[in-house]
């Protein structure tokens, strides 16, 4: 072997070495452990892919209804009567897709309610108009993912499998926020103008094509967008849970101690799960322009805008409240304890549609029970009741099918 | 080469010494040290000290404190001193009763109630040695930080006579005297808890009667740990360069949550500052009591169901107190008193949420978490911890 040849093994031999004691220093001290990675990625979604959608959610939800005409661009005043009558079927599509996403008092416009015959009924619309809503049902989760996110730091042993399955919710939920952003405003990389997207339609010059096809086009973004919205809350939904149940288990020690808001934060993950199960597909009538959603699709949309209430309550962010005292935090914990059947599994009370819930919070147990009650351990019913009234504000309300939000919506 | 391990091993001798050659203490000695520490600064008529002693007990005292009132004082402290120079002054004086000696009171309450209990039937329960002996230690600790707290207190009462009670310059002796009462309700603390783990340990591991007894401890507990939360959230987290600005727990913006501006705590129900200094603490209903001592009584379910609930909620706040543990010394007491507490402008906003939004954008997400760990035990797990402990208070059954 030549001197050279010697010089080089060594060198060789030297960096292999000098590599293998930097990898050992960086395992020992810097590698990421699986808990830190676990909130590192949490924080990196957090901090980075959700303020971007919800920078586009916002500007989605504050644009004006139709846009207003500009330098020539589209005029999309629907009321206004510049728009083609023949324009305006699609008009009321999309509005009906924001009002499912946003709340139904766009513009003050209550004949545009979603929930046309859920909404007559109600005392307390301006409260119904603001929860019954997506954007305040994304709300509700992302306070509560705030708030086990916050303890998920804590997290000291975790296995590779956990960390794989919350890795493949955060991969999963930023692809639907992509999408959502794409949908809304895609825009160029070099000008930063809107180059895909409801944005970049809506600016198009009335010359630029035909009016109807751009509509057209619009709604059919906004049907995308509806969907990708409520893919965002399902799967956010699942993160949340998933989230939730690591801190219970590692943090807490499955022996989470509930409060007015875990409790809310339960009631919320557990009442969206059954709503993100729905089918969600809005059919159109263009003969009247009315708009029907599948009957449980409202029903369980109306229980989760019940929790938004209460969620909202909690932090005094509405007026009037849906208040929750100590009894409904130890009731929930004692069925969670005790009962555990009738908050998971078939038997689950949050399965129950609204007609139904409102059967069993309403059921007088000293006169004869309802059919829905008496599936339940009669031991445990009185604080399920007390849950379902407070939390889905079904204190006193009468047995009626129709309040109960079991019909097919109809507006316009 | 021999000589070079015999060197080696020097330091491990020295380690085991340490460790290992320590003496065990019995409960007699416990007592010892504890009875004259008593006697050293019990309160009578010719001396402001430390311990109230029954006349016809030698366990049972109750421990405050009381000032050379021949300058004022004491009336100063006790709000009776009228015409104090400036609203700060006051308050200051105030606070040594409104907040310390309420928290001192609250931190010893669980000694004073049940140390002649647990020294009469220890013995009987063959008590491991080295939780005696760990017991003995932090007493001793206590009694050393007792000396020099009572020199600290000897140095301010000097000082208000020669600076006069009216003195500005009183204003900074008191923060710097707030800082030895710190070292010593820190001391009380650490002595009391660990009294109190062997209780639990000892008398109540196995036990599942709800009685008198229990729900009386129970309270008791639960008054040692707001006394825990009290220290670690205000007294230690407004310590700095051997002073502590209580001032800032008034000046505190209303949004933020304050123990001490809660309306509840502020009333008679768990402590009330009686005029002559002495500090009482709330009992439990006579009615619940008797209740839940006789189970043929009518009401005996309805308190056993109360104190269930009350003990749900105690264990709670101490889960909840030990993740607040977790992430206190992570969080930067100084950015997180001058949000809460508005110093030095505390952070910009338009309301509560505003400015807690601005605050937490100067954090990492670490520590931002962190944070929120502490914000929610303040205003979450507090306030419902109180309401629990006043629900119970309020149990009577007339």
């Amino acid at each position: 072997m030549s001197s050279n040849t010697k010089i080089i093994l060594r060198i060789v031999v030297t960096l292999a070495i000098v590599g293998l004691i930097v990898l050992g220093v960086w395992l020992i001290w810097f590698k990421p452990t699986n808990e830190l990675e676990v909130f590192n990625n949490l924080t990196r979604l957090q901090s980075q892919d959700q303020d971007d959608f919800e920078t586009s959610l916002k500007e989605a939800k504050n644009r004006t209804y139709m846009g207003k005409s500009k330098g020539g661009r589209l005029n999309y005043t629907f009321t206004g009567g510049d728009a083609p009558a023949s324009t305006r079927p699609v008009f009321v599509q999309i509005k009906y897709y924001r009002s499912y996403m946003f709340g139904g008092f766009e513009n003050n416009d209550e004949a545009y309610a979603p929930y046309q015959d859920v909404f007559n009924k109600t005392t307390n619309k301006n409260v119904l108009g603001r929860v019954f809503s997506l954007y305040e049902t994304y709300n509700t989760i992302d306070d509560a993912f705030e708030y086990y996110y916050s303890y998920s730091q804590l997290i000291e042993e975790i296995s590779n499998k956990e960390v794989k399955n919350i890795n493949s919710l955060i991969s999963s939920l930023k692809s639907s926020y992509n999408i959502f952003n794409d949908t809304f405003e895609k825009k160029n990389e070099k000008t930063g103008e809107p180059e895909e997207g409801i944005v970049a339609l809506e600016t198009k010059s009335l010359t630029d094509f035909n009016q109807i096809t751009i509509v057209s086009e619009i709604e059919a973004l906004y049907e995308k967008l509806y969907n990708t919205f409520f893919d965002i809350i399902k799967k956010y939904n699942n993160l949340t849970i998933a989230v939730k149940d690591l801190v219970t288990e590692k943090v807490f020690e499955n022996n989470l101690a509930y409060d007015k808001k875990t409790v809310t934060y339960e009631m919320a993950l557990k009442s969206i799960t059954e709503l993100t199960a729905q089918k969600i597909e809005l059919t159109f009538n263009d003969n009247d322009n009315t708009c029907t959603a599948d009957e449980n699709y409202i029903s369980y949309l109306y229980d989760v805008a019940m929790i938004n209430w209460a969620n909202l309550s909690n932090s005094n962010k509405i007026n009037p409240k849906i208040t929750i005292s100590d009894a409904e935090v130890q009731a929930f914990a004692f069925i969670n304890e005790n009962y555990g059947e009738a908050f998971n599994g078939e038997k689950s009370v949050f399965k129950l549609t609204r007609y139904n819930k409102n059967q069993l919070a309403n059921s007088k147990l000293d006169e004869g029970l309802t059919e829905i009650a008496s599936q339940y351990n009669l031991t445990y019913v009185p604080q399920i009741q007390l849950i379902l009234r407070t939390f889905y504000d079904l204190g006193n309300v009468p047995i009626d099918p129709v309040t109960s939000g079991g019909t097919s919506v109809v507006g316009g | 080469m021999k000589k070079f391990y015999s060197l080696l091993i020097l330091p491990l001798i020295a380690v085991f010494c340490l460790f290992g050659c320590g003496t065990d203490r019995t409960t007699t000695e416990i007592k010892a040290v504890y009875s004259q520490m008593v006697d050293t600064y019990v309160i009578n008529s010719e001396s402001n000290w430390y311990f109230e002693k029954p006349v016809n007990s030698t366990e049972y005292t109750k421990m405050y404190v009381t000032y050379d009132n021949e300058y004022g004082f004491n009336d100063a402290v006790l709000g009776k001193f009228e015409s104090l120079v400036s609203d700060d002054l006051e308050l200051r004086y105030e606070q040594l009763t409104s907040v310390y000696a309420r928290t001192l009171i609250m931190a010893y309450n669980y000694y004073t109630n049940w140390n002649e209990l647990f020294f009469a039937n220890i013995d009987s329960k063959n008590p491991d040695a080295d939780d005696l002996t760990e017991l003995y230690d932090r007493l001793v600790d206590f009694r050393r930080q007792l000396e020099k707290f009572n020199t600290s207190k000897l140095n301010i009462e000097r000082e208000v006579k020669l600076l006069g009670i009216n003195s500005e310059l009183v204003a900074a002796k008191i923060d710097a005297f707030n800082n030895a009462y710190n070292n010593l309700i820190s001391k009380v603390l650490n002595f009391v808890n660990y009294f109190k783990d062997l209780h639990v340990k000892y008398f109540y591991s196995d036990t599942d009667v709800v009685d008198g007894s229990y729900a009386k401890r129970a309270y008791d507990e639960a008054i040692l740990s707001l006394a825990n939360f009290i220290y670690k959230d205000y007294l230690q987290a407004l310590s700095k360069n051997g002073t502590v600005q209580l001032i800032s727990i008034d000046n505190a913006i209303s949004s933020s949550y304050n123990i001490f501006n809660d309306t509840s705590f502020l009333t008679t129900k768990i402590s009330q500052v009686q005029t002559d200094g002495k500090v009482g603490l709330s009992k439990l209903s006579s009615t619940v009591i008797n209740a839940l001592n006789d189970p043929n009584n009518a009401n005996n379910q309805r308190a056993v169901s109360a104190v269930n609930q009350f003990v749900v909620s105690l264990n709670t706040f101490n889960q909840y107190f030990n993740l607040y543990n977790k992430v206190y010394d992570k969080v930067s007491m100084e950015s997180f008193n001058n949000y809460r507490f508005e110093i030095n402008g505390g952070f910009d906003g338009k309301d509560a949420t505003e400015k807690h939004e601005n605050y937490i954008e100067t954090l990492s997400p670490v520590d931002a978490a962190n944070v929120n760990v502490l914000i929610d035990f303040e205003e979450n797990k507090v306030s419902a911890f109180l309401n629990s402990i006043y629900a119970l208070l309020d149990k009577k059954f007339n």
